[in-house]
């Protein structure tokens, strides 16, 4: 029987379950620690008990922070290979002007990349990449993003860059732009960046992950799949912005629902999404980290002001969108503060009971009604922007504050499943990771049927979540479209797809 | 009535512009950095009305054939814009007066802009849609008839590919005589035959094309870059302000809120090398029992509300998500985006017989009639 298990290190928890085959074995909730690594290794304590565990996922936001917080983060060239080509939008040009200043990534333009038929712009100059080698060299630059026009489609250019300059420089780091981005060379050539300014600081998370975890190590990513600690001290990109993927998979697994509509009610908002087919729909708008527009898919959420801290205006029962957040357990009444919030009207309501029941006796009915009234107004409302008409879907709540509004689900008519274990969702959604691989290419359709153009990407895909670590036999395509290269007289088809598949773990 | 645009006002110019686009033009975000950068080297520009450009004057309008996905990896090329300018320039000497923007809508508007701040000219206030068409032949420029002896150049990324210093013949009026039907054939020419030697040359060609005064006065779309401004600026004013994003775009255009729902489907098929398809959207909130379908061939032609023909072509049908206001064009839409779909008065120009057999809905073969919004 294979054991795993989950760890999400959020801002305020570390949260971490164990799981025979389906069945969990564990779970702890404990405060997250400054340094991370020691919140860590004590929820790891928690759950790890006496038998062997085959792997551990672990959901991390250390690569998020240190962006948003614009440390440890290492200064990389940014190598655009299309001159004369796309010169006109150079590298970083939106980005926020204090995080260009934190790194002061110098920047390369040389000659080579495709056209979008694969015919070489120019040819690549090997002098000249072996220039650039030598510059950062001399200049102490240890990180190279090397991004080429067109490269998604043909990524020898970049392979080839990559060689050369590791020639002159073997510990050059290379981040290449094909294995991170899709099509739009800014935000690919972005996201490629951030990844060569994280790798240092992924290098080192990994090991001490590596030194505190004894099981075989995987780290979540943003579309509901995990990777090999290895390929994450390569790619940190893909590990930014995993948690609420990781909530709405938990909670997929928790109830058994494919299709539902997960509700995360935190301390200060909550969290809408929709699950399809066991994964979090994703959203249609360019996803920002820190600032940068970069070209990842992200769940599609909507969030509102409404948590357990939400302040609730005492005549009115407005509800949110300020709330006194981590300073719950000091400032709600029912904790001896003064502040009236979403939880004192629980307690009030005798639905939940926590702190001092006595302190909110004059909280009326009619101020509960109030409050409710306007929830359900707003519940509603989110409910039918997920669900199609006449066809209601299961409502799961997970998060701390679910006890707080489940009975508003139940006046709406609707059965809010709220299961066991539901506060540690994100610890499920990082334990039941897949992996996944993702291929976006450009075919002539003068040389290539279409049938054969899908079939050929989605083999692809397969062959990429098997390298990532799939068992063959678990791989199953989640995504297969094409879109024509809109307003071109040639016939040139671009096809995306995704695979995913299970662990391939021990016997 | 002349305005400025400056390097702050790019943003809500790309946006609005995009929602006049109806879908097409591609992705304004690359052609918005390219401008910014351009305006806060070069300063700001001041747009100008045609009836403030002198009566001997001519005009050029500046054009990237090709596909928006091309254009995400080779964005907006400033060598090419200029190498086409260059040549035009110098068999014009100085009679030009001003830029022009041969449809609103993704990066194309901003190229006069762009152009403008390179040059010390001003960009008129106007295009030759109104809007974003994916053909040639459906600009009002050539519906109306261009002036002979004028030339136009090709460019593309790595310099000027060729010039003709003067048209052959008068495109439309005069000697031919109904307006329209030459520049209709001449436009179908120009797509034959440009559509491919584009996607030989990598899938982006610029045209760089000059018009006469006259021209101008009977076919300008006028006020359209105004209008674009305006639109950006009212859905930015409310998303700060907590407004309603889609309420201030009606506010502004004079249009219609046909419908709110959620893309349930897209269906695409890819023929002559044009993206056709479906939109298929389920109602939300009022509209919550009704099915919609918006039929694309680049931008979106016509919509259907349960089976019903609600909109069609050359009236603007634009789609923007409900929440923000932002347009969403048909290389990007996909299933679960939460939208409203908008209906904007064409210009009046496009409602003669003459211009509806190229511009309506026949034009794109639906046998329905054309009914004004």
């Amino acid at each position: 029987m294979s054991s795993v298990i989950g760890i999400d290190v959020g801002g305020t928890n570390t949260d971490a379950v164990r799981l025979c085959g389906d069945r969990t074995v564990a779970a702890a909730k404990v405060p997250t620690t400054p340094d991370i690594q020691s919140g860590l290794l004590t929820a790891f304590a928690q759950v790890r008990g006496a038998e062997p565990i085959d792997r551990v996922h672990i959901g991390t936001t250390a690569f998020t922070n240190a962006l948003v917080e614009r440390r440890h983060l290492e200064p990389a060239a940014a190598i655009r290979v299309g001159a004369p080509v796309s010169e006109s939008l150079p590298p970083m040009i939106d980005w926020p002007e204090d995080l260009r200043c934190a790194v002061a990534n110098p920047v390369f333009f040389v000659r080579g990349g495709r056209e979008y038929n694969g015919r070489s712009i120019r040819p690549l100059d090997r002098s000249e990449i072996e220039r650039v080698a030598t510059t950062l060299v001399a200049s102490h630059v240890t990180q190279a993003a090397v991004t080429a026009v067109f490269g998604t489609s043909y990524p020898d250019d970049e392979l080839q860059v990559a060689e050369w300059l590791q020639t002159v420089n073997p510990d050059l780091g290379v981040s290449l732009s094909h294995r991170i981005g899709r099509f739009g060379i800014l935000e690919r050539e972005s996201a490629t960046l951030l990844n060569a300014m994280l790798r240092p600081l992924a290098a080192r998370t990994v090991a001490a992950y590596r030194a505190a975890v004894p099981a075989s190590l995987f780290i979540s990513q943003n579309d509901g799949t995990v990777m090999r600690a290895d390929r994450a001290a390569e790619l940190p990109v893909f590990a930014l912005a995993s948690g609420p993927t990781n909530s709405l998979r938990g909670a997929a697994m928790l109830t058994g629902l494919a299709d539902a509509i997960v509700f995360d009610v935190g301390g200060t908002t909550t969290d809408v999404g929709r699950l399809r087919g066991g994964y979090p729909q994703l959203a249609g708008l360019e996803l920002e980290v820190a600032g940068v527009r970069t070209n990842f898919r992200m769940p599609d959420l909507c969030s509102v002001g409404v948590g357990g801290g939400s302040l609730v205006d005492p005549v009115t029962g407005a509800v949110g969108p300020r709330s006194v957040g981590f300073r719950l357990i000091t400032e709600a009444l029912v904790f001896g503060g003064e502040t009236l919030t979403l939880t004192d009207i629980a307690v009030a309501a005798r639905r939940v009971e926590i702190g001092d029941p006595s302190r909110v006796r004059h909280v009326g009915a009619e101020l509960i009604a109030r409050v409710d009234a306007q929830l359900r107004a707003r519940f509603l409302r989110l409910l039918e922007s997920f669900e199609e008409p006449h066809q209601p879907l299961p409502v799961v709540l997970v998060g701390g504050g679910a006890p707080l509004v489940a009975h508003l689900l139940r006046e709406l008519g609707r059965q809010g499943v709220q299961p066991e274990h539901a506060s540690v969702a994100n610890a499920y959604g990082a334990a039941i990771g897949q992996v996944g691989g993702e291929v976006d290419l450009t075919f002539s359709l003068a040389t290539t049927s279409r049938a054969a153009a899908l079939a050929r990407a989605e083999r692809e895909a397969h062959q990429r979540a098997a390298e990532a670590g799939a068992r063959p036999g678990s791989i199953r395509t989640v995504e297969l479209e094409d879109a024509g290269l809109t307003y071109l007289a040639s016939d040139a088809l671009r096809v995306r797809a995704k695979a995913v598949g299970d662990l391939d773990v021990g016997p | 009535m002349s305005f400025a645009i400056t390097t702050a006002d790019i943003p809500a110019l790309a946006l609005g512009s995009s929602v006049l686009a109806c879908g097409g033009g591609g992705n304004p975000y690359y052609g918005q950095l390219v401008a910014r950068r351009v305006l806060s080297e070069h300063g700001a520009v001041r747009v100008i009305d045609v009836d403030e450009m002198e009566a001997d004057r001519l005009a050029v309008f500046s054009v990237i054939m090709g596909a928006p996905l091309v254009g995400i990896e080779k964005p907006v090329s400033l060598p090419a814009l200029c190498a086409g300018f260059a040549a035009v320039q110098q068999a014009l000497g100085d009679r030009l007066g001003a830029f022009v923007a041969l449809e609103v809508g993704g990066g194309q508007s901003l190229l006069p802009v762009l152009l403008a701040a390179l040059t010390g000219r001003p960009p008129l206030d106007g295009d030759g849609m109104g809007r974003a068409f994916p053909e040639a032949q459906m600009c009002t420029f050539l519906l109306y008839g261009m002036h002979p002896a004028l030339p136009v150049a090709i460019s593309d990324d790595h310099g000027l590919l060729w010039v003709l210093r003067a048209l052959p013949f008068e495109i439309g009026r005069g000697r031919v005589g109904g307006t329209g039907r030459l520049g209709r054939v001449v436009g179908l020419a120009v797509e034959r035959v440009f559509r491919r030697y584009c996607a030989r040359k990598g899938g982006a060609i610029y045209f760089t094309v000059t018009l006469d005064h006259a021209s101008l006065q009977r076919a300008l779309v006028r006020g359209s870059i105004g209008l674009a401004l305006e639109l950006g600026r009212a859905v930015h004013s409310a998303r700060a302000h907590g407004g309603d994003p889609v309420e201030a775009i009606l506010r502004v255009s004079g249009g219609r809120l046909l419908m709110r729902g959620k893309i349930a489907d897209v269906e695409r098929r890819f023929r002559g090398g044009h993206d056709w398809g479906a939109v298929q959207i389920e109602g939300l909130d009022e509209d919550r029992s009704r099915r919609g379908e918006i039929a694309f061939k680049n931008e979106y032609l016509i919509l259907r509300i349960d089976g019903q023909v609600a909109l069609t072509v050359p009236d603007l049908i634009t789609v923007v998500e409900t929440a923000t206001g932002t347009p969403i064009t048909t290389e990007v839409i996909r299933p679960g985006l939460r939208i409203s779909v908008l209906g904007l008065p064409s210009t009046p120009l496009y409602h003669t017989l003459e211009a509806l057999r190229v511009v309506g809905p026949q034009a794109f073969g639906y046998d329905v009639p054309f009914v004004p919004l």
